[in-house]
């Protein structure tokens, strides 16, 4: 009788911290986006990925945080590199987008065998048009 | 003897009644408690990222990004995720309207769809050129002046998956979220 009960109780928990991780994950994303399209000192990389860490309660490293940059002139699925074709990353007009990936780790082992080692993986993703002129130093 | 068997009966009916108890508060309180809280718990997410996704994407076609080309869709296929709002299919659909003024009043001059049209169509803009008084109402009573131009974001969500858990309270008619550029 009590390992059904467990079960559900941890199963209650584990869909409350699943929802709050998703919904944190979103929320920083954006936060460090808004932080991107804003920022007029050096290090942008950096100080956007701090800003999602912090905004996700620390869930997410700052070197889990991918910083990517777009030219919409030149494509939207290639991201700019610093010194290709001569474009700056992060020049206004650009789009900066923040991917994060959260590996979901259940309390009670329901979901274990979903995934390769047990976990689900939550991704979120936000991107936006870069205001600020001239470009800070990446 | 009698006093031990009838010890043993009685803890024995004891078990098999909380058994049945414990079957009777899980089948209609835990589960549809767990139901709901899912529910309600991912419908406030997807509404967290349909409203990222129509910020997002309103923002980037105020700035100018192409989106008749497909390839620049691609990032909107990725900003709504899981949400998979790409192609003319899916729960979802993302109108991206451009309204100009004019001297015959407001024109709405270019319109970007993407998802499944099915699921609504344009509060302010369902047949463009026109543009519903709905326009100068959100604009605060007055039309855009000559050579003004503004850009709206409408967003649709509408999974049946939802639905079926919030059937007695909901109203089925899904997420919407709009904002202007």
């Amino acid at each position: 009788m009590i390992l059904p009960f467990l079960a559900l109780f941890f199963l209650l928990i584990d869909t409350c911290y699943a929802i709050f991780v998703k919904a944190t994950l979103q929320y920083a994303v954006q936060a460090g986006v808004n932080d991107a399209i804003t920022y007029t000192h050096s290090g942008l990389i950096n100080e956007v990925k701090n800003t999602v860490s912090t905004q996700s309660l620390n869930l997410i490293p700052p070197g889990n945080v991918t910083v990517s940059f777009f030219a919409p002139s030149v494509s939207l699925t290639q991201p700019v590199t610093v010194g290709s074709n001569g474009v700056i990353p992060n020049q206004a007009g650009n789009i900066v987008e923040v991917d994060v990936s959260y590996n979901f780790y259940p309390l009670a082992p329901l979901f274990r065998t979903t995934g390769q080692f047990g976990y689900l993986t939550f991704s979120a993703t936000s991107a936006s048009v870069l205001a600020v002129f001239p470009p800070p130093s990446l | 003897m009698n006093v031990v068997r009838t010890r043993r009966t009685s803890n024995n009916r004891r078990r098999g009644s909380s058994i049945i108890e414990f079957a009777l508060v899980g089948s209609f309180m835990f589960l549809p408690i767990l139901a709901g809280l899912a529910t309600v718990g991912l419908s406030l997410v997807t509404a967290l990222q349909v409203s990222s996704l129509n910020s997002n994407a309103g923002q980037m076609f105020a700035a100018g990004v192409d989106f008749t080309q497909s390839s620049n869709l691609a990032i909107v296929g990725k900003l709504s995720g899981n949400l998979n709002i790409t192609g003319t299919s899916g729960y979802g659909l993302l109108i991206l309207s451009e309204i100009d003024g004019t001297s015959n009043g407001n024109t709405c001059s270019n319109q970007i769809i993407v998802g499944n049209s099915a699921i609504g169509s344009s509060r302010y803009c369902p047949n463009p050129p026109s543009v519903q008084s709905g326009f100068t109402a959100l604009m605060g009573g007055s039309a855009l002046a000559v050579g003004q131009v503004s850009y709206v974001a409408e967003t649709f969500y509408n999974n049946p998956l939802y639905a079926w858990a919030l059937a007695p309270h909901g109203t089925g008619t899904g997420i919407y979220t709009s904002a202007v550029f």
